[in-house]
């Protein structure tokens, strides 16, 4: 045998064992060559030393150390999903109380005007017949419409205005507390290197 | 808790933290150990330990159970250690930080000696280049199958051979030349 076709046998040796027979291949190379039976040798000290190595712990505190850490991540994560659960329940809610004025005075409001102009068409056009009279109101009752509901848009943006902070402090708020656990998601997010 | 490992994963994807204590019992010696064998010193070994255990549990999410939860372990703890390796080139290094290995069942003596070498392997292994060292390590201190340690680094069998064979050679040259120089 040759001395690198001696070195492919000592490779396969330290990557898990050789058959009988190649170990004996190898042994009777190593009594005709010396450098070979030292380098098998030298390696073969060097690597038992390598895996004669212990097992090594880690200091007392480890595992608690570990937890805390970890507990605390799970109670951020806990009550930031509470919290952000409640801010849009209570985001919608400030929202329906808000609008609910509003919604309510629009149907009445509009209810109501439709009901006048129906008055005020069937005096103007009294003597068409009743289709076309609803038709005609129809379109009277359109400037009735707009200007209602113009009333009532005039309306809600003071309430708006009224309520300006507390709603731009309410959504600043919730838009945060929502973006806390997307900003951890994303920056948090370690670069593996080399994903399973 | 004789719970298998997904199933602790999965009482803690389900908020319960406190079961994650019982992977961390489990695998802190093969993280820390692996940790240890790559950074060559306590500090570091127990940084980047318990970094692992967080990163760990902050993506059980994604962990694939076709995997052993040790073969993901390692994975996080090597790649950690790799980063932390890369980012040491530009820091100054500890300086004879050595290692302390006690070993309760052998005499002063023999614990003596096998410190010795404990400390001498050891730092041979800290001279090798990290790409090198991480295949010695999970083959010869943690006897992984070449299929985990492709499973854990990603790399090819041929890869893996071949980084296996260098870092051998050069840990053999790495403790001969010390050997030459302290016998001189």
């Amino acid at each position: 045998m040759k001395c690198n076709e001696a070195e492919l046998l000592i490779m396969e040796y330290f990557d898990g064992g050789l058959m009988k027979e190649k170990l004996d291949l190898l042994v009777a190379h190593f009594s005709e060559c010396e450098a070979c039976k030292l380098e098998f040798e030298s390696m073969k000290t060097v690597l038992e030393a390598v895996e004669s190595l212990p097992e090594l712990e880690p200091g007392e505190n480890f595992t608690q150390n570990v937890m805390k850490k970890v507990e605390k991540k799970g109670w951020q994560l806990r009550t930031e999903r509470y919290f952000s659960g409640v801010l849009w329940a209570a985001a919608l809610l400030a929202f329906m109380i808000l609008t609910r004025d509003f919604l309510q005075d629009s149907v009445t409001g509009i209810a109501s005007s439709s009901a006048v102009s129906s008055v005020v068409g069937s005096a103007n056009f009294g003597m068409e017949s009743s289709w076309t009279a609803s038709i005609s109101s129809f379109f009277a009752d359109i400037p009735a419409r707009l200007t209602h509901l113009l009333e009532r848009t005039m309306y809600f943006r003071t309430i708006l205005l009224s309520e300006y902070l507390t709603i731009v402090l309410g959504l600043a708020f919730t838009f945060v507390v929502a973006n806390l656990g997307l900003g951890r998601m994303f920056l948090g997010k370690n670069p593996d290197r080399r994903a399973v | 808790m004789n719970a298998s490992d997904s199933e602790v994963i999965q009482l803690c994807l389900d908020g319960d933290a406190v079961a994650f204590e019982v992977l961390v019992e489990r695998y802190k010696k093969l993280v820390y150990t692996t940790a240890y064998r790559m950074m060559g010193n306590k500090e570091e070994a127990e940084d980047v330990s318990q970094e692992a255990f967080i990163r760990i549990y902050n993506s059980l999410g994604r962990y694939n159970p076709e995997f052993k939860f040790s073969t993901w372990a390692m994975k996080i703890t090597t790649n950690l250690c790799l980063d932390q390796l890369r980012k040491r080139k530009n820091v100054a290094l500890p300086m004879d930080e050595l290692p302390e290995i006690t070993d309760d069942d052998k005499t002063p003596e023999e614990t003596f000696i096998s410190n010795e070498t404990g400390r001498e392997v050891q730092a041979a292994i800290d001279k090798l280049p990290a790409k090198y060292k991480e295949f010695l390590i999970l083959f010869h201190v943690q006897n992984l199958s070449y299929q985990e340690i492709m499973d854990i680094t990603g790399e090819s069998l041929t890869i893996v051979k071949n980084r296996l064979y260098r870092a051998r050679q050069m840990l053999k040259e790495i403790i001969l030349e010390n050997e030459r120089r302290s016998s001189r």
